[in-house]
């Protein structure tokens, strides 16, 4: 079984050899990058909302579960 | 960061964060408190800062003025939001007010990851409320989140992987409605 340090270690590598490909496609892609249009879709702020509310509704039970 | 994506960046944090605080007002009844009042610039510095220090360390062939892939921003921006923790609610225990910043750090997550993948939020509201894994997958990293004392930890690699597979679980559910 691994440890927590091997698991973010593994972690931290498989994000470095990220193919450079998928950076260029990112990159590339205006409409997937827009910064412009951040923050004024109230759609997505309320569905975000949704989730946010359905992350932390148990919250108060505080158990990791297994 | 250039000052144009510094603006953009700070003006849909600080919509992020008033669509949040009045949701939980209509929604719970709550009234969050803004404690720092400039909490979309401290957290998008923040996150510049690591972005800096850490990502672009890193990171292989990136330089300054390249773009930052949005898992990693999404992952470091919330970080960023539970490391500045900037709500408060007066005469509320400290365990709800550390509740209520999680979630605010969630909400400002899935806001970006929504606006910026271009999924349907009409259909994830639907996968949203009723898919148990997914259920499961937020109330997991809402407790995750909870539990990490950002002062002596900041993950923000593997929390982009969170995010990078939220997103694909998010995106398949969404395309079986």
């Amino acid at each position: 079984m691994l440890d927590t340090q091997t698991i973010h270690t593994l972690a931290l590598i498989n994000e470095l050899v990220e193919p450079a490909s998928e950076e260029e496609k990112f990159r590339n892609s205006d409409k997937r990058w827009s910064e412009v249009t951040l923050g004024k879709n109230p759609e997505a702020c309320k569905t975000a909302f949704l989730a946010t509310m359905v992350a932390i509704e148990n919250l108060s039970e505080l158990s990791v579960s297994n | 960061m250039t000052p144009e994506q510094y603006e953009s960046r700070v003006a849909a944090l600080a919509t992020y964060i008033e669509e949040y605080i009045n949701s939980v007002k209509e929604t719970k009844g709550i009234s969050l408190v803004i404690q720092k009042e400039d909490a979309a610039k401290n957290i998008c510095e923040l996150y510049d800062r690591y972005t800096e220090d850490i990502v672009r360390h890193w990171i292989k062939g990136s330089q300054k003025g390249n773009i930052i892939q949005n898992f990693k921003i999404i992952a470091n921006t919330e970080l960023a939001a539970i490391r500045i923790f900037p709500i408060t609610i007066d005469g509320e225990a400290a365990d709800q007010i550390k509740k209520y910043n999680v979630g605010l750090a969630i909400h400002i997550a899935t806001s970006f990851l929504i606006d910026w993948n271009e999924i349907d939020p009409f259909k994830a509201r639907k996968v949203i409320s009723t898919d148990e894994e997914i259920i499961y997958f937020l109330e997991e990293h809402a407790t995750w989140l909870y539990l990490l004392d950002t002062r002596f930890q900041f993950p923000l690699f593997s929390n982009s992987q969170v995010w990078r597979l939220f997103y694909y679980l998010l995106r398949d559910r969404v395309k079986t409605i």
